[in-house]
């Protein structure tokens, strides 16, 4: 007797189907829809219809690239690392970045916003080769390597980086922490949103159809292997990927903090761990999350004399919320 | 048992890591459905390292691994998949997945390229659930379940990839002795009434003497012995193998159980 001729016709109950991935989709894009109008509207001045205001709404579309790009690229990343400790920046590109545009604003004094781009995009490119050479052998990437090589990186990023400082002026150095603080651009540059956001929507649908390698290899590499998963080809696919995304989200806003780490771990408090879902939601939560993060930074701008970092906004919101799912989770006995 | 044709064939395979010494050296062993088939042999004599060759996670340096009759090289990862499975010795899954979430991985395999399970999957995990007897723990996290729960799980996950062959690495080793029992036991059930090939790498002579059909006794990489129960546990084989003094008790079960006495050190005195 073999397994399929026994007739057993109860379906396990919690298992994913593509309708409920569906309808998981269908609400979250019609809260983002909602959330994204309604912050649209949102100004300094208080109420106005979102289409009036063309700037804004590129800089809504770009926080929600961001929060999605990173998003994605953090569950993504915590997965192949198997590490819920991991975020976009572990691979070094945030380091790379940061690298970048200090060079570019110390000795070439590029201060503009789009030559500190193309500094953060060229820093950030470097790391990641040089990241993988370290960390792959003979074509194939170890997670744990993976992991180390990445923190090294950061670390000799961060000595290269307090080397500039020396020979930064007050006014360079200032320059350089609101960058690294992150935040969406006022006006974000039309082509570089498109260039990003397309990046970002490819990179995201690509990893989420990968969901159910994601969810085996979590069982470890023997078992993913003997399941038919090219483990290869799905750690090269992630790191690229998840490289790209996170380039795409540092080129736009620099380097945010705390969205790549909390979404991914909301997501799956809320959603559990299924990666066929998760990534799918982690993209749709981190756009809704940053989007409502920055119309905060926006519109407190005279409360506040200036405008807020989001990166400081997302991680006063998003550390004591997840505070409270965390120990809603070891209440329940488990994590 | 059966005299179908092997669903495992290995002959004179060998094996060394790079740059040392031949840890396989040339080791023959069949499988066929409806057995289990337990793989002993002291600590490095080559029993993970043939598993792993097995599995396809070594390539072998010399001799051939056929599967149903066809060399293991020439099957895709995923047709591999459908034909072999594989339990480890323990599991740290790094996110909590619940059992359910645990066994459809099994299904991994068949599914679709968008990973989505039909209705035959589901159908088949939960078939494999009431086989094994988790359906109950179904919606619990597979970390809040005790060692011998999870490791009955992931024999369940295997299962519902519908192997011809399952392969487990030490599947006892973290276990206290009454999920030994049960293991070994289900892993019993898995070959005789379901008819699948089990081979198990196992540290537990006694256990395996008085549940597998045949044994492979490893030592230096190579088979010291292969059989029935009673042709493999025989005091002197065993004493040279594992460098100790074996006792043999008939305690009436069938097979002798083994019983080790003093150490190589002492008895050289």
């Amino acid at each position: 007797m073999t397994l399929a001729e026994i007739p057993r016709p109860i379906a396990p109950a919690g298992e994913l189907t593509g309708r409920s991935i569906l309808r998981t989709v269908g609400v979250l894009a019609g809260v983002l829809v909602v959330v994204a109008a309604l912050c649209a509207s949102i100004g300094q001045q208080g109420w106005m219809w979102p289409w009036a205001s063309p700037a804004r709404l590129a800089r809504v579309a770009a926080a929600m690239t961001v929060g999605a790009a990173l998003a994605v690229a953090g569950a993504t990343l915590q997965s192949l690392l198997r590490n819920g400790l991991a975020d976009p920046y572990v691979l070094g590109v945030s380091g790379g970045a940061g690298v970048g545009v200090l060079a570019g604003i110390v000795i070439f004094g590029g201060a503009t916003w789009a030559g500190r781009t193309g500094a953060a995009a060229i820093g950030a490119g470097a790391t990641m080769g040089i990241v993988y050479l370290i960390a792959q052998r003979r074509g194939r990437l170890d997670a744990y390597s993976l992991l180390l090589s990445g923190v090294i990186i950061n670390t000799l990023a961060a000595a290269i980086m307090a080397t500039l400082y020396l020979f930064a002026q007050p006014g360079e150095l200032k320059l350089y922490i609101n960058w690294s603080l992150g935040s969406i651009p006022d006006a974000p540059a039309g082509d570089l949103l498109g260039v990003c956001a397309a990046a970002t929507g490819a990179g995201w649908l690509w990893l989420a159809a990968r969901g159910q390698a994601f969810n085996v290899q979590s069982l470890g590499d023997d078992v993913a292997t003997s399941s038919g998963i090219h483990l290869t080809s799905l750690r090269l696919q992630t790191f690229c990927l998840a490289g790209v995304l996170t380039a795409a989200a540092v080129a736009l806003a620099g380097p945010v903090g705390f969205v790549g780490l909390i979404v991914p771990h909301v997501c799956r408090m809320i959603l559990g761990a299924d990666h066929r879902r998760l990534i799918l939601a982690a993209g749709f939560i981190g756009a809704i999350f940053l989007v409502a993060a920055d119309t905060f930074c926006r519109s407190t701008v005279l409360q506040f004399g200036q405008e807020l970092p989001v990166g400081v906004v997302t991680s006063f919101v998003g550390a004591p919320f997840f505070l409270f799912l965390l120990r809603r989770r070891l209440r329940e006995g488990y994590l | 048992m059966s005299a179908a044709a092997p669903i495992l064939a290995v002959e004179g395979l060998r094996f060394a890591y790079a740059g040392g010494p031949e840890v396989l050296t040339g080791v023959d062993l069949t499988a066929a459905r409806g057995e289990l088939l337990c793989i002993l042999g002291p600590n490095g004599s080559g029993k993970s390292t043939l598993l792993k060759c097995l599995l396809g996670l070594l390539e072998p340096a010399a001799g051939k691994v056929e599967l149903a009759g066809k060399p293991r090289r020439r099957y895709g990862a995923l047709a591999l998949a459908r034909i072999l499975s594989y339990v480890p010795q323990s599991t740290r899954v790094a996110f909590s997945f619940t059992v359910e979430q645990v066994v459809m991985m099994g299904r991994t395999p068949h599914m679709n390229r968008l990973g989505l399970s039909g209705e035959l999957d589901r159908r088949v995990a939960a078939a494999a659930m009431e086989m094994t007897g988790v359906t109950g723990l179904a919606s619990r996290p597979l970390e809040s379940l005790s060692g011998g729960e999870q490791q009955t799980v992931m024999i369940t996950r295997a299962l519902a990839q519908q192997p011809q062959l399952m392969l487990l690495d030490e599947p006892t080793s973290h276990l206290d002795v009454r999920h030994q029992l049960d293991i070994y036991a289900l892993m019993a059930k898995l070959a005789h009434e379901w008819g699948m090939a089990v081979v198990c790498v196992s540290h537990d002579v006694n256990m395996a003497a008085r549940f597998a059909d045949r044994l492979v006794l490893l030592s230096n990489g190579r088979p010291a012995a292969a059989g029935a129960p009673a042709e493999v546990i025989r005091a002197e084989v065993l004493a040279s193998v594992y460098q100790v003094e074996v006792r043999l008790a008939d305690v009436g079960l069938g097979v002798p159980m083994v019983v080790v006495g003093e150490g190589k050190e002492k008895l050289e005195k």
